[in-house]
């Protein structure tokens, strides 16, 4: 059963990762102007998932997964997609998870 | 001729998080990208024992030295029991690295030590010291590296129980 739930940083922290339920850590993140919210721990092992420096690919800092911000589709056959959550609102910024 | 170094770091991380973090071969790239620019593993053989990634493996990787200098290191690495045995061939200073990784109890806490033994050729065992800087620099530099993967490996097994199996990517 899905919630709503009301994150505490709004659009001028993008991009941002916060905790919610203390179970899901939420990234927060823009895309050719437009907001997703994605699953911020990495599916293979725990580690961050987050832009890299130039905001073309999302990326592991720990090992070297890598996702397309647009399609969230890693590139390791062994992860498909990461998790997308839907936003209900942007101001403040309300997601479905 | 051989000298020998002995090194020595303390974190406060669970052993078992410890334990997969010293054998864990595919954050070289990423996380070490400071003393590393390319991984090639060549050859595993899988373990029985769920603890461990692997029992033996053989890999390449392109360490950089004092940051414009790329070299080429073959390393092996066995594990007997609780401790990891790496060798490192250094071929390029015809010089061979037998590291002694393991993991000893402290009071609130857990010792990581290194027992180095180098095999060099007398013309470098002369720099002696600049090697023991050089080697000392590199396990400082992956130990605070490898404390970041640590803590955030605390927080998930703290959040959703033991840690899960782990995945190779390539």
């Amino acid at each position: 059963m899905k919630k709503k739930y009301k994150l505490t940083k709004s659009i001028k922290d993008l991009p941002f990762r916060e905790w919610i339920n203390d179970k899901i850590e939420v990234y927060v993140f823009e895309n050719n102007g437009k907001i997703k919210a994605v699953n911020g721990i990495c599916p293979h092992y725990y580690g961050k998932i987050e832009l890299d420096k130039r905001n073309e690919e999302l990326k592991c800092n720990f090992h070297h997964m890598k996702i397309c911000p647009k399609t969230l589709i890693s590139n390791n056959k062994k992860f498909k997609k990461i998790e997308e959550f839907k936003i209900i609102s942007n101001v403040p910024i309300v997601i479905e998870a | 001729m051989k000298f020998f170094l002995n090194y020595s770091a303390i974190s406060k991380f669970d052993k078992d998080i410890l334990w997969f973090v010293a054998q864990d071969i595919e954050h070289i790239k990423t996380l070490h990208k400071k003393t590393n620019s390319e991984i090639r593993i060549n050859n595993i053989t899988k373990s029985e024992n769920k603890k461990n990634l692997y029992n033996f493996i053989e890999y390449t990787t392109w360490r950089k030295i004092l940051k414009f200098i790329n070299v080429r290191v073959e390393t092996s690495r066995k594990i007997y029991g609780e401790k990891i045995i790496y060798i490192e061939h250094h071929k390029y200073l015809r010089t061979v690295i037998k590291n002694t990784h393991y993991i000893k109890n402290g009071e609130n806490y857990f010792i990581l030590k290194d027992n180095l033994e180098i095999n060099t050729p007398f013309v470098i065992y002369l720099f002696q010291p600049v090697i023991k800087f050089l080697i000392i620099r590199h396990l400082k530099s992956q130990f605070k590296e490898d404390e970041i993967f640590r803590e955030r490996l605390q927080l998930m097994k703290n959040k959703f129980g033991d840690l899960k199996e782990y995945i190779w990517l390539d």
